[in-house]
């Protein structure tokens, strides 16, 4: 994914040179193309992500369109009063880029995970924040970001690499993305780079002849109404994150569909750090993401919940 | 260009003015509007109202109170905005709202630490785009403590912005003390110079001192400039200066009345 954004982003910069990538010392050569060609476009600006945040809103009000990429829990916890203050308030339209989302750091340790993004940004007003699963997600929400013209600022919460295609059509910012459609009453809904995760799951569900629909939310915010209207025929809604539930879409969801009687549950339910260091499989596992996990449950629920 | 007597004139009203709201209002951040009161005056009047190239950012927003003061003198605030300062429903706060949208309010402070960085942004987008103008910047001595002032002031050096012209109201307290002892900041002109900055030091009361150090600094071409300007806390009113309790206080109708008689406003 992230080696998709490099690219992608050569091509939009190639476009129009407005564009201004800066990097808090991350990407190791993953900008070589940028740097060489259009070098005025990229700025490192080293490990300051506060100073880089603030900074990016004064070239937007200097008429430039700054894209801010880091790992993504430097990118947002060392600087949410700078997004929060120069970037929204301040009406400074940033795009920002966490890279490493989730889990994807898995061998780094709780320092380098992000499992509190989604809430946090959530929390705040007018932000756009989308979750791509996916290159062709990435694509449309590289090009929304760019292209929104009311300073609004959108964060794009990158996986890491070799994140497999799922979309058979391209996605559609303000909407949700049915993957899967049984015509069940019953969805898992993930965000990010989930998918191969639930197929597995899933595979072994409709051998059981157990039919659930399958739905990536690309995009966390704005919660719109064609969203909800989308959603509002299932019975239970299970949520599947690299994040923590009660604040991730797990909560989002309960929230904004509260009045619906949809009963929405946590696939991953663990509410602490993971220390153990391990594959993204393992330490997903610890977190209580598997494809195990998914079918166990979900037939386990089935015949206590579903009828 | 105004002369130094008359900068010395508008300084004496715009602190009345300042005072007087102060008194009205009730708020807060008295003495620190008055530190900076004759930086503002002397920056607005010669560098920013007769050129437009120039842009402004306070840093330091909770003296927001000595700006409007500044523009209502000039009369680029009307009376009516000037007195909604600190009223209900109002966007003159005594931090800035971006709802101000005037010409040399735009950006909105409160959290220090930001003005710089903001600052080095609009600097930076100038030099690509090869435009004219100095972004004249507004920071307090607390705001030194600041972590992102430090990484600001390295990558603005990196950059090499000739454009940036950061000025400290260096008037030695914060909120709750005197600043060297709540955590020391000299020698501030040793700091800024290994930061790879251009440094002058002025008596930032004194509109001579100050307008000749900023030509000084202004002949360098090569790097980020800071002028630290040596102010005192309260200026212009006997009881106020150095007397740190005017951070939060405000005045009574005896006193507003001194400190007019102080001021030579009739």
């Amino acid at each position: 994914m992230r080696n998709f954004f490099a690219e992608s982003l050569y091509n939009k910069i190639k476009k129009n040179r407005k564009i201004i990538l800066l990097s808090a010392d991350i990407g190791n050569r993953l900008f070589d193309k940028i740097k060489k060609d259009f070098p005025n476009n990229f700025l490192n600006c080293g490990i300051a992500e506060p100073n880089m945040i603030t900074f990016a809103a004064g070239i937007a009000k200097g008429g430039f369109l700054p894209v801010c990429y880091t790992i993504t829990n430097f990118l947002i916890y060392k600087s949410i009063e700078q997004i929060r203050n120069d970037a929204i308030y301040n009406k400074n339209k940033i795009v920002l880029v966490g890279t490493g989302s989730g889990m994807s750091y898995s061998h780094l340790g709780p320092t380098h995970h992000s499992l509190e993004d989604i809430g946090l940004l959530n929390n705040l007003p007018k932000i756009k924040i989308l979750s791509p699963a996916d290159n062709s997600d990435l694509e449309e929400h590289l090009k929304h970001s760019l292209n929104i013209t009311n300073n609004q600022t959108t964060y794009i919460r990158l996986g890491k690499k070799n994140e497999p295609l799922i979309n058979k059509r391209k996605p559609k910012i303000n909407l949700i993305n049915k993957v899967k459609n049984n015509n069940s009453k019953v969805a898992i809904i993930f965000t990010g780079p989930l998918f191969d995760c639930i197929e597995k799951a899933n595979e072994k569900l409709e051998k059981n002849n157990i039919k659930v629909d399958i739905i990536n939310l690309h995009q966390i915010k704005p919660f719109t109404s064609s969203m909800i209207n989308a959603l509002k025929k299932y019975k239970i809604i299970y949520t599947l994150e690299e994040h923590f539930p009660d604040t991730g879409i797990k909560g989002i969801l309960s929230s904004n569909l509260s009045d619906k009687k949809i009963i929405v549950k946590s696939i991953n339910n663990v509410n602490k750090f993971i220390s153990h260091l391990g594959s993204r499989d393992y330490v997903r596992r610890k977190f209580g993401i598997s494809s195990d996990r998914i079918y166990k449950i979900i037939v386990n629920e089935k015949t206590k919940n579903w009828n | 260009m105004l002369n130094d007597k008359k900068l010395e004139t508008i300084s004496k009203i715009v602190r009345y003015n300042i005072i007087e709201q102060t008194y009205l209002k009730k708020s807060g951040h008295l003495g620190g509007a008055l530190s900076c009161t004759d930086i503002l005056v002397n920056i607005f009047n010669n560098h920013l109202f007769n050129n437009k190239d120039n842009k402004f950012i306070l840093s330091k927003g909770h003296c927001a109170l000595a700006v409007y003061s500044v523009l209502y003198q000039a009369k680029k605030l009307s009376k009516k905005n000037f007195y909604s300062f600190a009223n209900q429903g109002s966007f003159f706060g005594e931090h800035p709202s971006p709802k101000i949208d005037n010409r040399y309010l735009y950006f909105s402070t409160g959290s220090l630490g930001h003005g710089v960085s903001f600052g080095s942004g609009i600097a930076y987008s100038k030099k690509i785009n090869a435009k004219k103008g100095n972004i004249f910047i507004l920071v307090s001595d607390g705001e030194m403590n600041s972590g992102t002032v430090w990484e600001s002031a390295l990558l603005s050096s990196k950059l090499k912005l000739n454009n940036l012209i950061v000025i400290v109201d260096y008037n030695k307290f914060q909120a709750t003390g005197k600043s060297n002892e709540i955590l020391n900041i000299k020698p501030l002109n040793k700091k800024w110079k290994s930061f790879g900055w251009d440094v002058v030091e002025c008596n930032g009361n004194n509109h001579n001192s100050f307008s000749s150090s900023l030509k000084q600094i202004l002949k360098n071409k090569d790097r980020p400039k800071i002028i630290i300007s040596h102010t005192i806390k309260g200026k212009g009113v006997s009881f106020m200066e150095n007397d740190n309790n005017w951070h939060y206080r405000s005045p009574s109708k005896i006193e507003l009345e001194q400190s007019k008689i102080q001021l030579g406003i009739k």
